[in-house]
């Protein structure tokens, strides 16, 4: 057992598909783009709310399981790259994207590639992307981007890929 | 006026999407191809009016299908 960082541990990917049942197969993480080199910060989490339930019978205030929500954004780079998968996190994370972030978060060190594969635990998160904004412009700074997304399917937070 | 959209295939697993045209070059490099099937046009409406159009266009795929 050892504590980890996400650095090269952690694998990002982006489908343009809309997986509904939150479990991706092989093919289609390969068919995801490799969003890692460009990620600086993400922070997919689930909240939960809960409803209180006093009653006059008791000075203890019970409460009850009440909905959830998501949310889910990330800061990435920009690129001067060019080709045609130059600055592709900027290309592919616009505003009004729909697609599937696939996020491994425990890597497979000296394997050469985190890529997910089977039997490896994924988070699934599918998304629309509601803004891609840039990050403000200052002098020896490098150039980045936020994107924000609304979360429209309950994610899958441990998928074992099969 | 959204960003203009094209349908595009990954040519292993079958599924679709719509993607702007930037993004299918990038999508291009990873078994994505796009669908040659007159579909741009309709994600361009759907891009334009996200509700109502899309179900214009289920309703007119309905009637061109018979």
């Amino acid at each position: 057992m050892a504590r980890i960082i996400p650095n090269e541990n952690t694998w990002i990917g982006f489908t343009p598909t809309a997986i509904t049942d939150q479990k991706p197969t092989v093919a289609q993480i390969a068919g995801a783009v490799d969003l890692t080199g460009y990620c600086i910060s993400l922070n997919a989490s689930a909240r939960g709310n809960t409803v209180p339930t006093p009653a006059f019978d008791s000075l203890f205030e019970t409460s009850t399981a009440g909905t959830s929500a998501a949310t889910f954004d990330a800061d990435f780079y920009r690129d001067d790259a060019v080709g045609l998968t130059g600055d592709i996190a900027w290309k592919t994370l616009y505003r009004g994207a729909r697609g599937t972030f696939i996020i491994s978060r425990f890597g497979r060190p000296g394997t050469g590639s985190n890529m997910p594969i089977a039997g490896d635990i994924v988070e699934v998160w599918t998304v629309m992307i509601t803004s891609r904004t840039m990050a403000n412009m200052s002098s020896n700074t490098v150039l980045t981007f936020t994107a924000s997304c609304s979360v429209n399917i309950e994610p899958n937070e441990a998928y074992t890929v099969a | 006026m959204g960003v203009q959209e094209v349908k595009i295939v990954h040519g292993e697993t079958g599924d679709e999407a719509y993607v702007s045209e930037e993004a299918a070059e990038a999508y291009a490099e990873l078994g994505w191809t796009l669908a040659d099937d007159g579909s741009s046009e309709e994600a361009q409406d759907v891009a334009d009016h996200p509700i109502e159009t899309q179900v214009e266009a289920t309703k007119k795929k309905t009637t061109k299908e018979g």
